[in-house]
């Protein structure tokens, strides 16, 4: 069995792959599904396109951040065109490397106290 | 949706490289009617969102799809030695230190600009000892001082032909972590 990647070599993660990789965090997911959520989880402020979805998932899927499920969870209420997709161990590893570097950089902008004078402003 | 929005959706799909369409055209028109029955927008509202994520998203990928690492340094290339033929040996120098230098660069970011699928580090190997080849045979048949378009030609066919056997050895080698 060959050894996975470095997930760091991954980083920094655009931020569509970041934001379907947390969609994915709760489970298998079609295309339309991961766009909700990332709605949902951006409070309205990303919506994507079918293009920028589907093109970020080709190329996640290339580098085996997900992978395409291989069973549909209710095949009678689905439509043939949907596919599902699902987190691989790497993604899980690099979602966690990149929600790491994220959570440096907000410590880092809140150690310079960046944006929290605006309050007194 | 509509049979008339489903066909506007359709040949949105054109502005995606044949082989995305292909692999994502059917998912996508599913994607649009999901859309359209969750969200309870009109059709059209939705197809003008997704006009424009198409304008852009097709527009990348094919960018992404044609310039690829080999392709800019072919590019390169052939640019560097149209201009030195045109501007002489002071240019040609400085140009095939800069295709060096951009064979270099590309190297050491090999993980940004994908190898094209149908262009493996093997041909690019081929090409720089092509790119070799004049400028070898303008050194040993010369028996006396080169003149400046002799000079130039043959100077910038072996600065870039280095350039181009690193990245393809490189591609052979250790190809890029990220690449299909």
């Amino acid at each position: 069995m060959s050894a996975l990647p470095e997930p760091r070599s991954f980083l920094p993660l655009p931020a569509s792959e970041m934001h379907i990789l947390v969609a994915l965090a709760q489970g298998e997911r079609h295309g339309y599904a991961i766009m909700r959520d990332v709605a949902e989880l951006s409070d309205g402020t990303v919506t994507m396109g079918s293009g920028t979805l589907y093109g970020s998932i080709k190329r996640m899927l290339a580098k085996g951040l997900i992978a395409q499920a291989a069973e549909r969870p209710d095949q009678a209420l689905d439509d043939q065109r949907r596919r599902y997709y699902r987190l691989t161990e790497l993604g899980q590893q690099v979602g966690a490397a990149e929600r790491s570097r994220l959570m440096a950089l907000i410590d880092a902008a809140t150690a310079r106290r960046l944006g929290l004078n605006l309050d007194h402003a | 949706m509509s049979w008339r929005a489903d066909r506007v959706v359709r040949l949105l799909l054109y502005l995606y490289p044949k082989s995305f369409r292909a692999e994502y055209g059917d998912e996508i028109v599913q994607f649009c009617a999901d859309r359209q029955r969750h969200e309870g927008k009109s059709a059209w509202r939705i197809i003008i969102h997704e006009t424009r994520d198409a304008c852009f998203a097709g527009t990348t990928m094919r960018w992404e799809q044609t310039m690829t690492r080999n392709c800019l340094l072919a590019g390169g290339l052939v640019l560097g030695a149209v201009a030195a033929a045109a501007g002489g040996p002071f240019l040609a120098v400085p140009l095939g230190i800069v295709v060096l230098a951009g064979s270099l660069a590309a190297i050491a970011r090999r993980s940004r600009l994908p190898i094209g699928p149908a262009s493996p580090g093997r041909r690019w190997v081929s090409l720089g000892a092509i790119t070799w080849i004049p400028g070898m045979l303008i050194l040993i048949t010369s028996d006396r001082e080169l003149s400046a378009p002799l000079w130039s030609g043959a100077a910038l066919s072996l600065v870039g032909g280095v350039g181009l056997v690193a990245v393809g050895l490189l591609a052979v080698i250790a190809p890029p972590p990220h690449a299909e």
